[in-house]
């Protein structure tokens, strides 16, 4: 799976899941945790990258505030996942 | 308990008695015993009588000394029998044993100042003829509702804003600016509404208008002494001062001419004020809960432990899912504004239990969260600020899993989010509203919602800044606790709980709540009680529970504390759910009433249907959107008639006696 793929997977999930559908509020390289995934949304997150992209997400990767902390870091993440299964 | 309404007309001509007639017939759930009216020059009062105190001569709207003074009175002055004392001892002549005539001859005594003498829970209205003047007032805390208006030749005013509505020179529109408040922080910030136009009288104010000149003015506010740093020696002294007030505005409290029951959640609050009920009105007391089919909101077993410690004789109506949302469009009719939770809805089969039990009148245990230190709000704010101190700690953040035990999603939750969500930035630290952001912040995410039209008409506009600025002035140099404590006693409990979850869904029966932790000495005593004996480390209504040892089970003394909810968003998908929710939720619905986006409304009911939904986020949106769907339909969209749902009667009642 190419990285824009990826992109384009986890950024419709981000903006359809937690802003309502509304892509101008997701900006590069603004943080995501705290900003557009909220309380309870972590767990769906995981769920969603689980599920869409067959990688299993320990809780001690989401506690590394890179691993999650924008769209780009998400995606290169979900790479990194993806390489080490492959 | 009642409902009121009146018209001044500002052009100095005479009110259609028609007009004022139609007015309060939009009331008649709040006084279905007897309706009135008077017209004296300018000035028409009405009135929709539920018959508590002097049920033979104290018909409204009432006036003293041959029509000098004319009043329509909605609510209890307790200390009506200490003030008659002493106004006849000042002369005054009563021709009745009503409450309301003691108002009369105190604001014949006091002047506009009569307010600061009484002790109770009020809003009413008073046309002087000599002076030309229509006075107004609501109680301290707000617990009976006013609503106020002008249109081209009146001002007009009433309980509810149904009964504005069915005046036909007031204007029927959605107010963004309310809007963007209610998706913030749950309420409007007085005087503001949902509605346009449509002002509120805020807890504690009166309003006068004379001539085409209106004036507001605070009678009452509460004021927070810095009492820190006093020792904790006096501790069982305050413990027993507590007590000592708690069962004085509890027996006040009883003062009625009808039988008086008790609410029972199964928690401290309504357990002590039962107790103290039962010990001085005697036995046969009748209590009443609401239990939940859905075991993750039950109490009911805490709420028998009570009634049959305290012997009283208890009834429960069970609330299901389907219950719910089948009385949903019937909750916001009364509600008059959007709610974000579905709590309400559950008071209003509990009003409707009490009312077909033959009973008018509820003590209950509302107030002692908000002025005793029991919210989780606070607790949270002190975790917070506790971990601000070392923001990379990683096991402070599980300190707040420790609040929530009751939130199965919540718990799941892995640290390193919860750390995220309620991060501590030294922004925070700073701000006023630090031990409100996280939840003003998360329904603000709702706002997301609106259509682009309706964030036109919203603007820049800022309601934390709008709110900021009607802080007192040296809020900024407040305590955290007494911050926190003052924005949720001050908008949350007015604005909300005693509101939506309070008056309107009692009133909706034509039940009256009556709140002894409310009573203005308990708020004054609780205002001086130095914070680390309310929230005592971690341990909520500390004080509380130090003075009502012995009078509650100590099973419910020592249980953690689950705040009241009800089931939300599962009531409404579910296969089984009524018509009104589709076809609110439908496209051209969403686009009648131009509120909110209808790709964004998709994307919610898909996610809803498609069983992915379910986080907190999601659940506010879908009854904020649904209540709003409700309320522009029922007040807004149908511009002829105002679309009261119809009623049904309940039959899930279930009776249990102990005595």
């Amino acid at each position: 799976m190419q990285a824009a793929d990826i992109e384009r997977e986890i950024r419709g999930f981000l903006v359809d899941n937690f802003l309502f559908g509304r892509a101008d509020q997701l900006q590069d390289d603004a943080s995501l945790l705290g900003n557009v995934i909220d309380s309870t949304g972590a767990i769906e997150l995981v769920s969603f990258l689980q599920d869409r992209f067959g990688i299993a997400v320990e809780d001690e990767e989401v506690a590394v505030p890179e691993n999650f902390a924008s769209v780009r870091n998400l995606v290169a993440f979900v790479e990194r996942k993806l390489a080490a299964k492959a | 308990m009642c409902g009121i309404c009146g018209v001044l007309k500002l052009d100095g001509s005479q009110p259609d008695r028609n007009r004022l007639a139609h007015m309060v017939a939009a009331l008649h759930h709040r006084g279905p015993d007897a309706f009135g009216i008077h017209v004296s020059g300018p000035a028409g009062l009405a009135h929709a009588r539920l018959s508590i105190i002097d049920l033979q001569t104290g018909a409204q709207p009432m006036c003293v000394a041959q029509g000098s003074l004319w009043i329509t009175f909605n609510g209890e002055i307790f200390n009506y029998v200490e003030l008659r004392e002493e106004l006849l001892r000042k002369g005054h002549a009563f021709a009745t044993r009503s409450d309301t005539e003691v108002i009369l001859n105190a604001y014949r005594e006091y002047g506009e100042d009569c307010v600061r003498h009484f002790n109770g829970e009020w809003a009413f209205s008073i046309w002087d003829p000599a002076e030309q003047k229509l006075f107004l007032s609501r109680d301290r805390s707000g617990v009976r509702p006013l609503f106020y208006t002008q249109t081209n030749d009146s001002f007009v005013f009433a309980s509810e804003v149904k009964a504005l509505f069915s005046h036909p020179g007031v204007s029927r529109q959605i107010d963004p600016l309310g809007m963007d408040e209610i998706f913030t922080f749950w309420v409007t910030l007085p005087p503001r509404t949902v509605f346009k136009n449509i002002l509120q009288l805020p807890p504690g104010h009166s309003l006068t208008v004379k001539g085409d000149c209106v004036r507001v003015r605070q009678y009452w506010s509460l004021s927070y002494a810095d009492v820190e740093d006093t020792t904790d020696g006096n501790e069982h002294e305050l413990a027993d001062e507590l007590l000592h007030l708690l069962r004085d505005a509890t027996r006040i409290r009883l003062r009625s001419d009808v039988p008086v029951g008790t609410y029972l959640s199964g928690g401290i609050d309504s357990t002590v004020t039962t107790a103290l009920v039962r010990q001085i009105a005697g036995d046969r007391l009748r209590s009443f809960s609401i239990s939940f089919d859905d075991t993750a909101f039950d109490e009911s077993s805490y709420q028998r432990e009570a009634s049959a410690f305290l012997g009283t004789q208890h009834s429960d109506v069970g609330c299901s899912h389907a219950d719910i949302a089948r009385i949903f469009p019937e909750v916001i009719w009364h509600t008059e504004q959007p709610v974000v939770r579905t709590a309400p809805a559950p008071m209003f089969l509990l009003s409707q239990l009490v009312r077909e039990s033959g009973f008018k009148v509820v003590l209950t245990g509302e107030g002692a969260d908000e002025i005793l230190g029991g919210y989780d709000i606070f607790k949270e704010a002190k975790i917070r600020r506790f971990w601000a101190r070392n923001l990379e700690s990683s096991w402070r953040p599980l300190l707040l899993k420790r609040l929530y035990p009751y939130l199965q999603d919540f718990r799941r939750q892995p640290a390193a989010s919860l750390k995220q969500f309620f991060r501590v930035t030294p922004d925070d630290l700073a701000s006023p509203f630090f031990s409100h952001l996280p939840r003003w912040e998360l329904t603000s995410r709702l706002k997301l919602l609106f259509s682009a039209d309706f964030r036109a008409d919203i603007g820049n506009y800022d309601p934390m800044r709008e709110l900021k600025a009607a802080l007192p002035g040296d809020f900024d140099s407040w305590r955290p606790f007494t911050q926190a404590e003052y924005l949720e006693s001050k908008y949350f409990l007015a604005g909300y709980l005693l509101s939506s979850q309070g008056d309107r869904m009692a009133m909706a029966h034509g039940v009256e709540g009556r709140y002894p932790f409310l009573d203005h000495r308990l708020l004054e005593f609780a205002a001086k009680v130095p914070s680390h004996l309310k929230l005592k480390v971690l341990n909520e209504k500390y004080l509380l529970k130090r003075a009502c040892k012995g009078l509650v089970p100590d099973s419910i003394l020592n249980r953690t504390k689950q705040p009241y909810r009800a089931p939300d968003s599962k009531c409404f998908f579910n296969g089984a759910a009524p018509e009104y929710v589709s076809d609110l939720l439908s496209r051209s619905a969403i686009e009648k009433s131009g509120i909110f986006d209808p790709h964004a409304i998709g994307l919610l009911v898909a996610k809803f249907k498609a069983g992915k939904a379910g986080s907190v986020r999601d659940d506010m949106a879908l009854v904020g959107v649904l209540s709003t769907q409700l309320l522009a339909t029922q007040f807004i969209n149908d511009s002829h008639t105002l679309s009261e749902p119809c009623r049904q009667p309940i039959s899930n009642v279930k009776s249990e006696a102990f005595s």
